[in-house]
């Protein structure tokens, strides 16, 4: 069993009950890496997994083409980390999905979350989905074949978990705490975002890189549409060129698209195939709409996005020329 | 080094005329096409093959080709707006170039059907490449036996060669049995007025459909006209081409009145890039439709995932 | 011909090589690395050529068969346009570093692309005289399988030229015509730093080869694969064992055998370019129709799609197009493994 006994116990029951259609959730994937996984019948709960390793796109799914097509009116359950809920009231606050749709199981006491990039690079030989246990400020990593190995927890944190400030779920049906652990020091990590001020030569040097596989945008909870912009023939608002004129289009699309909207899960980033550093871009744009419209998305289910909303004292935003740009 | 053809390079062609088919939301048009450059020999292909034509700077379709080789050094191309590269189409003008390249694919094998009788089932736009096969037969009428062709649209107005079929139902030894949706047309239901002459479909009686010698016409679905005529199995080749569901239906209903696998053909329709078999999207499994196909006979396509996706 | 660089000079080699051909080479890049041109002028920093652990992450093809390439020029006129062919690249290619997966990934693409059907003028003008230079995998990477598909770390198929590393040496053999005359070539190079190699080094490099065999983390048994996939194919499986994928682009572009491709205008004024851009068979509007049809809604449908064309479809000389380098595992942004799905393919056992 792969989660504590009492949510295991709940997620069965919601799914013998008949009360939930199937439950969405966190798994072991390949390599040291989370999948999603969707457990339609009360034994496939056995494949649910909270290791902090076990964190791939799981909101994505309950928009996704496929989720639609699933038009059973019961509600889904999903395993949702603090941060999860902030994007499912996004989602929410947007009509994406309706409150009746969803049965939210909490997982409370959240310390952060593994980039399974950087523990590879840390522990090249590591084979296949490692036991993780957590010490203090320590991670104690138990692979195949190999001897423990404890590693300070800001070496493998995930980006969006340093300086996160939500640690319980911001609403829930049912919450269940991950583990015993103590209860994150607030000071882990800065909470600013730190955008690169190398300016535009760095952000050349990334997007020239980018090889335009959209995980970036199917990774991401928030885009939803049917239709997306970024796939049109006519008019083809991005020509299909990879070029670094072009890859800078699609991506400054995508970030203008989520503008007041993102909530800087991360998720893009974890899926670049090539390491575009995609946080940094979605964390600018969620500070330049606190700065703007003191907008913070995902804390109001009820909230409108800034972007959606007419206000005629809305700030116009930077003044390039008084800067003398 | 040597260095080879382009094969993605198309030839310039003018349009030497435009008919308009028909209209409504998804109009359909024929140009008639000339080599623009020399060397302006006739176009050579089998009847069911393709092309690639080209609205430079639009884009490129890939289409079955509407006319017979036998038109000599003009080709005919049927074109339902649609997309983007089709409504550039439509835009053009008699006497502008576009860029031509093909023939592709394997076309119907008619060498091999000498002596056959035909019943010829399409739906739409989907009659293009029958046409083909039939100008190809009418040109050899001798070599042939009994024509039958159906052909089915939604609506009156949205038949395409319905007065070509007409006319040549008039004088020539074919049955042409022409059929519109009796549910909807372009614009809605149709009345009453609409369906005048467009009986609807008496499965006992097809024959009191006939409004003049060869020419019938009915209201209802293709395969359900093809189930009220029954065409003999014997000698008998049927070629189907248009929508999936119709092309699925039409099949069950030949291979109730008796036709093997064997003797039914379709002629398919993907999504198409390269039109030479590089660029992988046309596949049923290991097959590409642009260079296996289009055509196939039923039995290969039971043979092929995806076949009637 | 054999012999024997010293592990210092290989920087000496490269510069050789760039002299008399248009050389690439592995080199990170801040994305898990990639294949880039070397100017003999201006060599790599030592610490960024991969040429040790693991493989770069976008593998060779796309020096060969370039993510978007021009297929010709047009100028617009007024109703009529005019066409300008672009001039075949005429630099031979000389691509050093390659694993021995993509080696034998590039034999895949030649069946595709210079098929028995067309002939994609770029990739063969770009194939024509090059030279593959191939390096073996003393340490595979986490996710692969390539003894699993008929490949080994070691692997010669598809290669011109293989280089075992030895430790503080590389040695270095000519498998092909084109790798021999290579090879003379640079050892004929007045500052060659080339040796002969040795009864010890060829000693040496059985060993390694040996001991890279036993090193391949990963091993799925495709014995039984054919004969489920045979009556597997409508299967309700397909829907679920799609079901963690998002969708994406990652596995096709990262894949050193897939080569499928979109083709577009582009236009700028009135001139423009044919383009062909790879595209993947995992997304949707990749079988859309323009007039709304789609055979492969489903993701579950393209999966199968993908997973037919790896494994049986695609297979030529008896052997899978799947080459087994992980990368489709090791990045997919989902987290879903091949291996994993060949496994529950075989065990589904066809049941349909």
């Amino acid at each position: 069993m792969s989660v504590p006994a009492a949510l295991d116990r709940h997620l069965r029951d919601l799914l013998s009950s008949g009360q939930v259609r199937c439950v969405l959730g966190p798994a072991a994937g390949c390599g040291p890496r989370g999948t999603a996984h969707l457990a339609r019948t009360p034994e496939a709960v056995d494949r649910f997994e909270l290791s902090p390793l076990a964190c791939a796109n799981v909101l994505v799914h309950l928009t996704s083409e496929e989720a639609r097509r699933d038009d059973a009116r019961r509600p889904v359950a999903v395993l949702a980390r603090p941060c999860e809920t902030r994007m499912l009231n996004q989602l929410l606050s947007e009509r994406a999905i309706e409150r009746d749709e969803l049965h939210v199981v909490g997982l409370g006491g959240c310390r952060g979350v593994i980039d399974s990039r950087k523990l590879r690079e840390r522990l090249p030989e590591l084979r296949g989905f490692p036991e993780v246990r957590e010490e203090g400020d320590t991670f104690v990593i138990e692979g195949e074949g190999m001897e423990p190995v404890s590693v300070p927890r800001n070496e493998l944190l995930l980006d969006r978990c340093s300086g996160c400030d939500i640690s319980e779920p911001l609403f829930h049906d049912h919450t269940f705490p991950l583990a015993d652990a103590a209860p994150t020091s607030a000071a882990e990590a800065e909470c600013a975002p730190e955008p690169s001020d190398e300016g535009w030569d760095y952000w050349a040097d990334q997007f020239e890189r980018c090889i335009r596989c959209y995980a970036c945008r199917d990774a991401c909870p928030l885009c939803y549409c049917e239709d997306c912009v970024l796939d049109r023939l006519r008019p083809m608002w991005v020509p299909r060129s990879v070029s670094l004129k072009n890859n800078t289009a699609y991506q400054l699309i995508r970030v203008l698209h989520l503008s007041g909207r993102c909530t800087a899960c991360g998720e893009c980033e974890q899926a670049c195939p090539v390491d575009l550093p995609l946080l940094t871009l979605a964390r600018k744009m969620e500070q330049e709409m606190r700065e703007l419209y003191g907008a913070r998305s995902g804390f109001d289910p009820e909230g409108r996005h800034p972007m959606s909303v007419f206000d005629p004292n809305d700030p116009e935003g930077t003044d390039f020329e008084e800067q003398g740009r | 080094m040597t260095r080879m053809a382009n094969p993605y390079v198309p030839r310039r062609a003018r349009i030497e005329s435009i008919r308009d088919e028909c209209g409504g939301p998804r109009p359909v048009r024929t140009f008639r096409l000339a080599w623009a450059d020399e060397p302006t020999a006739p176009f050579d292909f089998l009847p069911g093959q393709c092309v690639e034509l080209s609205v430079i700077g639009v884009g490129e379709i890939f289409l079955s080709i509407a006319s017979a080789a036998e038109d000599g050094d003009r080709l005919e191309l049927s074109v339902m707006r649609v997309g983007r590269v089709t409504s550039a189409l439509h835009a053009l003008e008699e006497g502008e170039i576009v860029g031509l390249r093909g023939p592709y694919g394997n076309g119907f094998p008619v060498a091999g059907w000498h002596g056959s009788n035909f019943v010829l089932i399409g739906g739409g736009i989907g009659q293009a490449p029958l046409r083909s096969l039939l100008h190809h037969v009418l040109a050899h009428r001798d070599d042939y036996g009994r024509i039958q062709v159906f052909h089915g649209a939604r609506s009156p107005e949205a038949m395409i060669y319905r007065d070509e079929l007409e006319a040549q139902a008039a004088s020539t030894d074919l049955d042409v049995y022409l059929t519109i949706d009796w549910k909807m047309g372009d614009d809605g239901p149709l009345d009453e007025d609409a369906r005048e002459g467009w009986p609807r479909v008496a499965l006992d009686d097809p024959v009191t459909t006939e409004v003049a010698p060869g020419q019938f016409r009915f209201t209802g679905f293709v395969p359900q006209v093809v189930d009220a005529v029954s065409p003999s199995c014997g000698d008998t080749i049927a070629v189907t081409c248009g929508p999936p569901v119709m092309i699925g239906l039409a099949v069950q209903s030949l291979e109730r009145l008796g036709f093997r696998p064997e003797q039914i053909y379709t002629t398919l329709e993907r999504r198409m890039k390269c039109g030479i078999g590089l660029c992988g999207r046309c596949n049923l499994g290991p097959q590409f439709v642009c260079t296996d196909g289009p055509v196939f006979s039923q039995q290969q396509l039971l043979a092929l995932p995806e076949a009637f996706a | 011909m054999k012999a024997v660089i010293a592990r210092e000079d290989v920087g000496r080699l490269l510069a050789i090589a760039a002299r008399r051909d248009e050389l690439h080479v592995p080199v990170l890049d801040g994305g898990g690395g990639r294949f880039v041109p070397l100017n003999a002028e201006d060599p790599v920093p030592r610490d960024g050529l991969m040429l040790n652990g693991s493989s770069a992450r976008r593998p060779p093809k796309e020096v060969l068969f370039a993510q978007t390439a021009p297929l010709f020029a047009f100028e617009l006129r007024r109703g009529d346009f005019s066409i300008d062919e672009l001039p075949p690249e005429a630099a031979t290619k000389v691509l050093f570093g390659v694993r021995p997966c993509d080696g034998r990934g590039f034999r895949v693409l030649d069946s595709l692309l210079l098929g028995k059907c067309g002939t994609d003028p770029a990739y063969a003008s770009a194939r024509q005289g090059s030279v593959l230079v191939g390096i073996g995998c003393g340490r595979p990477g986490s996710d692969c399988f390539c003894t699993s598909v008929g490949g080994d770390p070691h692997g010669t198929d598809g290669l011109d030229v293989l280089a075992t590393d030895l430790g503080d040496a590389l040695h270095l053999e000519s498998l092909t015509d084109g790798g021999e005359g290579w090879l003379r070539a640079i050892a004929a190079a007045v500052d060659s730093p080339l040796t002969p190699a040795n009864p010890e080094t060829d000693q040496r490099c059985r060993e390694a080869h040996e001991e890279a065999r036993g090193r391949v983390p990963r091993h799925v048994d495709l014995e039984p694969l054919d004969a489920v996939l045979e009556r597997a194919f409508d299967d309700e499986l397909w829907d679920d064992l799609a079901a963690a994928c998002i969708g994406c682009g990652a596995c096709t572009f990262l894949c050193p055998t897939c080569r499928c491709f979109d083709v577009q205008d582009e236009v700028r004024g009135d001139r423009g370019l044919r383009v062909r851009v790879w595209d993947s068979c995992m997304f949707r509007e990749y079988t859309q129709e323009a007039g709304g049809h789609n055979p492969r809604p489903r993701r579950g449908m393209r999966w199968r799609n993908r997973f037919y064309d790896k494994f049986r479809w695609g297979a030529h000389d008896g052997q899978p197009a799947c080459v087994g380098c992980g990368r489709c595992i090791t990045h997919c942004p989902s987290g879903v493994d091949l291996i994993d799905l060949v496994e529950r393919v075989v065990e589904s056992g066809g049941a349909a």
